[in-house]
């Protein structure tokens, strides 16, 4: 969508058009749930701060912009918004809403599993490290995109993308979810064999 | 077996799998590879990645609940009217403060310029001063000073109004028959002298009547001594 599209959509909703709200909800709650969910571990948590996300968007929308792709401004309210959630309730994670939602197709060997660890390691993640996480992983968002999110810069970004992995892959180490064969290295996509 | 290798090793290997995990494309060098199978470390780490590569492509993103696209543009344009209706609220209190102000102002305006520049206050007598009983011989003596003042100032001004009208006249230097003759132009002075006093009798008059009547209504120095008829 450019950055001409939102503009319109933007200015229609500004205008009081039901449509265009409906269409701007539609657009953007999916990524702003999901992104809720990620950050709070909790669906109830998570639809309640997505309505408040978009209750909180619509009130700002007339202090968009225009110039600033629209995306980053909406996660970054949905980010906020996240963070003031925890900050008033106590940190509590239902990680069966998460796996419910995270299984794709059936599950083979050891899926579920591996799902459950790489949930728990996120969890136990620093707030911006599971935001960043799940923007970059989940979403598929670039760092630039993200940086505009959480006003922060890109190298700052980068590193708290990175030391999200290496802690995920430190507790999967740990868990023994390392794969096989690393004594006897075969090609396995991308990695080196 | 080495344990660990070269730390050199180990920050250029990460630096490949975070670049490996950013999506671009990273080149092996034999080394790295090399270093991969001496180093215990390295090596759970890539068979974590891969693990992790593996698990986040079976993640699927949470699927928000099908009606809260609903349920959030309901309550997004409930917020809408109840914002504009807090809006126009506030504006109307705004205007009728406003104008309640406009109006006290204009009240004060009207008020500040119909009141006339204030007279100074008359002298109030001193009622206290005059409520004090005095003798009453003392009230009669002042009463006839009074009138009787009153009396000779205006035969006083009369007079005086009068005899400016009067040319001086000179001791008459005529001859009796001439004195004679002009005895009728002297007659209109007396005639005019005879009225000016005419015309002050009703004041004289009435000063002594009011002082009769102002005697009669006093009490008896004596006592209070009853009527005759109700004696009788």
């Amino acid at each position: 969508v450019s950055s001409a599209e939102d503009g319109r959509l933007v200015r229609r909703c500004l205008g009081g058009d039901a449509e265009a709200i409906r269409q701007l909800v539609v657009r953007f709650q999916a990524e702003v749930f999901g992104l809720c969910v990620r950050i709070l571990g909790h669906r109830h948590d998570a639809e309640d701060v997505t309505q408040e996300v978009f209750l909180r968007v619509f009130r700002s929308l007339a202090g968009w912009d225009p110039a600033r792709p629209l995306r980053p401004w909406v996660m970054g309210i949905a980010v906020n918004r996240c963070r003031t959630w925890l900050a008033r309730r106590s940190n509590r994670l239902e990680l069966v809403d998460y796996l419910q939602d995270s299984v794709a197709g059936p599950p083979d060997d050891d899926s579920a599993e591996l799902l459950r660890e790489i949930q728990v390691a996120l969890a136990g993640l620093r707030v911006e490290y599971r935001t960043v996480f799940a923007m970059f992983h989940e979403q598929g968002q670039p760092y630039e995109e993200i940086a505009l999110a959480l006003k922060r810069p890109v190298g700052t970004i980068k590193t708290w993308l990175h030391r999200a992995r290496l802690e995920i892959l430190d507790r999967l180490r740990a868990r023994g979810m390392v794969g096989e064969g690393f004594d006897n290295p075969r090609p396995a996509g991308p990695y080196p064999a | 077996m080495k344990k660990e290798g070269p730390p050199s090793d180990c920050r250029a290997y990460q630096e490949r799998l975070q670049q490996q995990l950013d999506g671009q494309p990273v080149g092996w060098p034999a080394a790295l590879v090399e270093h991969l199978r001496d180093c215990p470390a390295c090596a759970a780490l890539q068979g974590a990645a891969r693990r992790l590569t593996a698990g986040l492509q079976k993640l699927t993103p949470p699927t928000p609940p099908p009606d809260l696209a609903g349920q959030i543009t309901a309550r997004v344009l409930a917020d809408d009217r109840s914002q504009k209706t807090a809006g126009r609220i506030q504006r109307l209190r705004w205007a009728v403060a406003a104008l309640v102000a406009a109006a006290v102002l204009l009240a004060l305006g009207l008020r500040f310029r119909a009141t006339p520049t204030t007279p100074p206050a008359p002298e109030v007598p001193d009622l206290a001063a005059a409520a004090t009983p005095r003798p009453l011989r003392d009230s009669m003596e002042e009463a006839r000073t009074a009138v009787a003042a009153l009396t000779n100032r205006t035969a006083d001004a009369a007079v005086g109004e009068t005899a400016f009208l009067l040319p001086p006249v000179p001791e008459p230097m005529l001859p009796e028959s001439a004195a004679e003759s002009l005895e009728p132009s002297l007659r209109p002075f007396r005639e005019a002298g005879a009225e000016v006093s005419s015309g002050l009798e009703p004041v004289t008059d009435s000063a002594r009547r009011a002082l009769q009547l102002f005697l009669r209504d006093q009490p008896s120095e004596e006592g209070a001594k009853p009527p005759a008829s109700k004696l009788n």
